[in-house]
């Protein structure tokens, strides 16, 4: 009968146990294991066995590594030493304190936007099977990839699709809108959302049944805040009547809470889309993407198989069309938002990685000053560790002294840190441009004691490690010198540390110029003296009347108005057909309404043709094409051509000059104005060049007096334009602090490197001024081969530099260049910066008497 | 001397090992506890009292002789002390005097 437990629970409990228990203790469990087999089967009594084992990993039974009992007193004497030597050495504890905590506020900070940042939508209890629809373009030249869908799809793809349990459709409108009750008036943020929103969704009804709250198309759901705000209470407001944009009259039949958790849609104020339908029947044509559209799969359905399935769900619907459908999990839409063959590929993760990648480097290069630091301080206190060994001191202890020392130093900095992030934080909330929350629970506290731990550990380990090994009559001997390798070590880490300096410094610059780039570029068309403003009430009612008294208010060049916003706004449709169209060609394009004066304010150039004139009557059947369209079409002499979009044809009657009306990241496409006043939602006002002050206060007293009841609300198109480049702002402001953070490191790393170095070859120094050496010619023998690992580090770290940002500028379809001399600036700033840093240490020794240098010792 | 007092897990273990007499070692203590007591000990947790016992002086031990069954180890052989049945005698006492004092209703609650 085979009845032996396995051997390697044996062999490891040799190893820790104390030896005198050992055989007892495996004779027992040898005798239960027999037991076990005869009453639970083999199998069973191998696990019970292993448990059991496993479970003499107590104290009085292994073996002891440390002496537990002397620790305590050994420990409180290591803390006491450890504080002794800080105060003795001042400028290292406090170059160590500076450079930890500095550090250390950088990583936390991180952390803290990081975690917002991977929390975002994060709580919606149906995640596991919430989906996004997506569309886009397969193909190489017109490769395309967009959130928003045609209003019909969601319906449609519920009915047809048995995999889909419900599907909802929502339409977010860009502008404010405002609600009334009988004596109060609030602008909320708006969506319309299809009836199964709230099941969708976790986003908690207080009041109102999931089912049905959106049933009505007179309904809609409001936000716990906004219920405060009109009625002032928050509960029993199910059934109040509320005005919407002074014009029709809803039921609230919901409040919602809005969770803590930071979500990508934001809204007050949640409608019916049935309504939507009823107000805009525009959004029920296949052409027309202008919502989102989510749905909930059922529970085990395959994701990936149902892609493939929904794929090409658009061909019969809008004839043809290449465009296909793909899903992506609703939580994951906000992270992972770049596109590629309706994969997902990059996106903000990119960002964020990087981010944590630079931290962590920024982490490395604090450690890498304290084992420096520590070392070369430690070979001050030689004398200490010879006594100690003499006087018989285990390496453990020894290697546990520094290893507290350490840690007490790590300790001390994360203090100061913690300090600072709280008393902070709102100004560097404000510097930064971003908001934290401060969650101080569990996952915090565990971050930052695996922080502590794993700093104490990199910093601690080498010096502990490397003092403990000396031999103590060497030590005392003073015969220990600085061996070649640990030399090495010492240069080797100041190398890391200024190439992820110089990387960073050349990474931060390089944004900084991607995004002036972005921010200055000629983007074709004048923005700078516009300003937006929703059009809403009288003002739509009368647009004619509005527009042309605006126009005469002093300081105020022209007005007209738009369908979509100036910055990226989106509307586009399919092109059904033009003169000249080869059969196989398809074309999507983004469609403006405007209004007369819009594209002579703009100051668009016509590079063939005429703009909308008010002297023709028909100028409704023509259209403007930009230069992008026509290449599309492939028409070369394009005035006179009939495109047919919706059913209706419309003569090219001029064109215009390419300009960029989305972000950088993407390129000019096809883009139609037509001659629309009744489609226009935007009013674009020209205020006169240095008349802004005096413009917008007449402004408002127009709009306050034709328009009562509804705020004053616009903004700049100036403004607008740099807010879509948010997140690379944002990017850009982390980026640089994290450099700065990472110079100010690598410069006390520095220091303490030329001090030692210098401290060391004092003797030499004097020597050599006795013999009659000149200053320059001391600051050239000693500080050269110094300033030489600086020189080594940057060049290293342009190449690597250069591919990094070539690689992120691929991002932006227009991007800046990288110039020479950039590199070059770089490279000469950390010479210059070394130089000074290493020539400050010389010549401070220098200038001391050398007899003192050399009766030292 | 400062007087050591004893647990209720180091008390069972202790009468454990007076009960057994000249068969008290881990196996057949942590069987009798469940036996007797119904009560699930880990071999672990019965070696580790039996030490802390022999610290605090209460029980002596020494190895016996091996057995086949036991892949030839020999077993620790517990005894107790004279001053484990003196703490054993005191536990008793004091608790026999407080329960004679207990009024004839006190447990009916």
């Amino acid at each position: 009968m085979n009845t032996a437990p396995p051997q390697w629970p044996l062999k490891l409990l040799r190893s820790v146990l104390k030896d005198e228990l050992v055989e007892e203790i495996e004779g027992d469990l040898l005798e239960f294991y027999q037991e076990w087999v005869r009453t639970h089967g083999k199998k069973r009594a191998n696990r019970l066995y292993l448990i059991h084992a496993l479970k003499f990993f107590r104290p009085f039974a292994l073996k002891q590594i440390f002496s537990f009992k002397t620790q305590p007193l050994m420990f409180s004497n290591h803390i006491k030493v450890a504080i002794r030597s800080f105060a003795r050495y001042k400028t290292t504890f406090v170059s160590n304190l500076i450079g930890l905590s500095f550090a250390f506020i950088g990583i936390l900070f991180l952390y803290l936007w990081v975690r917002q940042e991977l929390s975002t939508d994060q709580f919606h209890i149906q995640s596991e099977n919430l989906y996004q629809l997506m569309e886009y373009a397969p193909e190489g030249d017109t490769e395309w990839a967009g959130k928003f869908t045609s209003g019909l799809l969601a319906e449609a793809i519920a009915e047809e699709m048995p995999e889909i349990d419900y599907a909802v459709p929502l339409r977010t409108v860009n502008e404010t809108k405002v609600v009334s009750t009988n004596n109060r008036a609030f602008e909320a943020r708006v969506v319309y959302a299809g009836r199964d929103f709230f099941k969708a969704f976790s986003f908690d009804l207080q009041e109102g049944e999931v089912e049905g709250v959106l049933e009505n198309q007179y309904t809609m759901a409001i936000s716990e805040e906004l219920a405060g705000r009109l009625f002032q209470r928050k509960e029993n407001v199910v059934g109040e009547l509320l005005t919407f944009e002074y014009d029709t009259m809803y039921a609230v039949s919901g409040v919602f809470k809005k969770g803590s958790e930071k979500s990508s849609l934001q809204f007050d104020l949640v409608l019916p889309f049935e309504r939507y339908k009823s107000i805009r029947p525009s959004v029920l044509d296949w052409n027309y993407n202008t919502t989102n559209t989510f749905a909930v799969l059922k529970e085990d359905v395959d994701a990936v198989a149902f892609q493939d399935k929904i794929a090409d769900f658009l061909v019969e619907k809008r004839d043809g069309s290449p465009n296909k459908l793909f899903i992506q999990r609703f939580e994951d839409t906000y992270l992972r938002d770049a596109y590629k063959n309706g994969q997902p590929s990059g996106g903000k993760i990119a960002y964020i990685r990087l981010l944590i990648l630079i931290g962590v480097l920024v982490l490395t290069i604090a450690c890498i000053n304290f084992v420096n630091l520590f070392t070369a301080q430690a070979s001050r206190r030689f004398k200490e560790i010879g006594v100690r060994k003499a006087m018989g001191a285990q390496p453990q202890s020894l290697i546990l002294q520094y290893l507290s020392e350490a840690f007490l130093m790590v300790f001390f900095s994360f203090f100061v840190a913690l300090l600072f992030l709280v008393t902070l934080r709102s100004s560097i909330e404000t510097l930064m441009g971003m908001e934290f929350t401060l969650k101080l629970d569990l996952s915090f506290w565990i971050l930052i004691a695996s922080i502590i731990v794993t700093t104490t550990v990199l910093a601690g380990t080498y010096p502990a490690l490397y003092l403990s090994s000396l031999r103590p009559v060497n030590v005392l001997k003073g015969k220990v010198s600085a061996s070649l390798g640990q030399l090495w070590v010492r240069k080797g880490l100041i190398i890391t540390q200024f190439l992820v300096a110089t990387t960073l410094i050349l990474g931060s610059l390089i944004i900084k110029r991607q995004i002036d780039y972005l921010q200055s570029k000629d983007l074709g068309y004048e923005k700078a003296q516009l300003i937006s403003l929703e059009m809403k009430g009288k003002i739509s009612e009368n647009l004619d009347v509005a527009l042309s008294e605006i126009s005469s208010i002093p300081g105020i060049a022209s007005a007209s108005s738009i369908g979509q916003n100036l910055v990226n706004g989106t509307n586009t449709i399919e092109v059904d057909d033009w003169e000249g169209k080869q059969t196989e060609q398809k074309l999507i394009a983004e469609m403006r309404p405007v209004h007369h004066g819009m594209i002579e304010m703009l100051k668009l150039e016509m590079i063939e043709g005429r703009s909308f004139s008010k002297d023709f009557s028909t100028e409704g059947d023509k259209i403007i094409i930009n230069n992008a369209a026509a290449k599309a079409m492939g028409l070369n002499d394009p005035i006179g051509k009939k495109i047919l979009i919706q059913n209706h044809d419309l003569e090219i009657v001029g064109v215009t000059k390419d300009f960029h009306y989305a972000s950088l990241h993407e390129r000019i496409g096809p883009l139609f104005f037509i001659l629309r006043p009744s489609w226009t939602h935007k009013l674009i006002v020209e205020v006169a060049q240095g008349q802004n002050q005096e413009a917008i206060e007449a402004l408002e007293a127009f709009h306050t007096d034709f328009n009562p009841g509804f705020p004053f609300a616009f903004e700049f198109v100036d403004e607008a334009y740099n807010r879509q480049y948010r997140s690379e702002q944002q990017i850009q402001h982390l980026t640089s602090s994290f450099t700065i953070l990472a110079v100010v490191l690598a410069s006390i790393g520095l220091i303490g490197l030329a001090s030692f170095v210098v401290e060391k070859r004092k003797k030499e120094l004097s020597i050599r001024k006795i013999l009659g050496a000149t200053l320059t010619e001391n600051l050239i023998s000693i500080g050269s081969s110094t300033v030489s690992l600086v020189i080594y580090a940057s060049l290293l770290a342009l190449p690597i530099g250069y591919f990094a940002a070539r690689e992120w500028l691929q991002n932006f379809a227009y991007s800046t260049s990288l110039p020479w001399w950039l590199f070059g600036m770089v490279t000469f700033s950390i010479f210059v910066l070394s130089c000074s840093i290493v020539g400050l240490n010389i010549i401070k020794v220098s200038r001391d008497n050398p007899i003192a240098g050399l009766k030292a010792d | 001397m400062r007087k050591t007092y004893i647990g209720e897990l180091e008390e069972v273990v202790l009468l454990m090992v007076a009960m057994l007499q000249e068969e008290a070692y881990g196996v057949a203590i942590t069987k009798e506890i469940d036996q007797q007591l119904n009560r699930k000990m880990s071999v672990s947790a019965v070696h580790s009292t039996l030490h802390r016992l022999e610290e605090k002086g209460y029980v002596k031990s020494h190895m016996g002789g091996a057995t086949a069954e036991r892949g030839g180890r020999r077993k620790r052989f517990f005894k107790m002390t004279r001053a484990g049945s003196n703490i054993l005698t005191e536990i008793q006492e004091a608790r026999n005097l407080l329960w004679n004092q207990l009024p004839p209703n006190a447990l009916l609650t």
